[in-house]
């Protein structure tokens, strides 16, 4: 017996997500994204002017609030999407907006969706107690559902600095997804290690962490922090980038109930849509398909809306 | 003299795009119309962007400006069909 896509439908949680916005993204992230196609289209001989490269992928961001993804959430019967805003403004100074103003722009969204859509919010720890406020308002007053960490932006998950963030998720059973693996040459690598989480996993054992893209390149990595630490799971979000074999690798590691589904919305829009991402995950090509229809489930939706549920209700 | 561009040449060029860009883990595969560019060929958003430009090199034609997008696009046939609707508007 297998869950079919019927059966999924209107159920799936998206762990891993964000706003298709430029508004969100700093030009010097995506432009060094951007950089990296150009270089390896060169290498196919394709020469193409790094202008109109850009404005292909500058194309895909223009979903500022969210209309189009729900409507391709219906689509790929997606019931909920966690969004999550990482900080890029402490290391990239040519955002548009200030976090401040990104974060009010989320909690909009949450108003307009408020069943659709779950946000997890970062603040760059080196902004000091002001940051720590930000978060804390975002979480009390708005309502918000997690911490969202992206270490490339040059600190370390388990630094000090992020204690007082995590006192907080603590308080409010909220969960944490920290970035891992690759990104944007706009930003270090060396902090992108999931094993920079641990300190932090040991120290706060009563908040889960969530290793994000811990199916591609820290698979192993990351299998073994969910195989022994009880509070940290991984999202598959970026499996698109890869043979959909490697996710067969993942689920053989006895860790199924670690593994959360995430599309990383609008990484991949070039490729596909949410609907065929999924699609793919339950094709007969897709290693799914030997999984037991709880496992099944607990991918798609059950893990993630366990540690959403965790929340302890307390906004105004 | 530049002879007219037939819809066959088009599906022998889309042919040898794919065939470039396809994965060595897909490369034995026999290349059919209703095969997923993502599942079943190992196509990614690299490798569609790179068809995009190469038929823009050859026939003029820029699949990025397909008003469904390059994200609606998923099966070989979608591949075909769409080159073919943009080179005809194109010429």
């Amino acid at each position: 017996m297998e869950l079919t896509p019927i059966e999924l439908s209107g159920r799936i949680v998206d762990g891993h997500a964000h706003v298709a916005s430029t508004d969100f993204i700093p030009r010097s992230f995506i432009e060094g994204t951007v950089k990296n196609v150009s270089l390896a289209l060169a290498a196919q001989g394709i020469q193409t002017s790094r202008d109109k490269l850009l404005d292909l992928y500058l194309a895909k961001l223009q979903d500022h609030d969210c209309s189009l993804l729900t409507t391709e959430m219906a689509r790929a019967g997606i019931g909920q999407t966690v969004l999550l805003l990482p900080d890029f403004t402490y290391a990239l100074r040519d955002a548009v907006l200030t976090i401040d103003e990104m974060i009010e722009r989320h909690r909009s969204i949450l108003e307009k969706w408020p069943e659709a859509y779950r946000i997890f919010v970062g603040v760059d720890p080196r902004w000091g107690a002001d940051g720590v406020a930000l978060f804390e308002r975002a979480v009390v007053q708005y309502g918000f559902h997690g911490l969202k960490l992206y270490p490339p932006c040059g600190y370390s998950p388990s630094d000090r600095e992020l204690y007082p963030f995590y006192e907080i998720c603590a308080a409010h059973g909220l969960p944490v997804v920290s970035h891992t693996g690759g990104t944007s040459p706009a930003l270090d690598f060396d902090t992108a290690h999931p094993l920079m989480v641990d300190r932090a996993a040991r120290d706060f054992p009563t908040v889960n962490f969530i290793l994000a893209h811990g199916g591609t390149t820290y698979l192993e990595q990351c299998a073994m922090m969910c195989a022994y630490r009880p509070n940290v799971f991984l999202d598959v979000s970026a499996y698109q980038s890869m043979s959909i074999q490697r996710l067969g690798d993942l689920f053989a590691r006895g860790v199924n109930h670690k593994i959360i589904f995430g599309t990383d919305w609008p990484v991949f829009r070039l490729q596909g849509n949410q609907k065929s991402f999924i699609d793919a995950l339950l094709s007969d090509a897709s290693p799914l398909r030997q999984l037991k229809p709880r496992e099944l489930s607990a991918f798609f939706y059950e893990t993630m809306t366990r540690l959403l549920a965790g929340r302890i209700s307390s906004h105004d | 003299m530049e002879t007219a561009k037939t819809a066959s040449d088009i599906d022998q060029a889309i042919l040898k795009y794919l065939r470039e860009v396809i994965p060595w883990q897909f490369a034995k595969k026999e290349i059919q119309p209703e095969m997923s560019l993502q599942t079943e060929l190992g196509i990614d958003s690299l490798g569609k962007v790179a068809i995009a430009f190469r038929l823009e090199e050859e026939f003029g034609a820029d699949l990025t400006q397909f008003s469904g997008g390059l994200e609606e696009i998923l099966t070989v046939k979608d591949l075909m069909t769409v080159a073919h609707q943009l080179v005809e508007t194109t010429s």
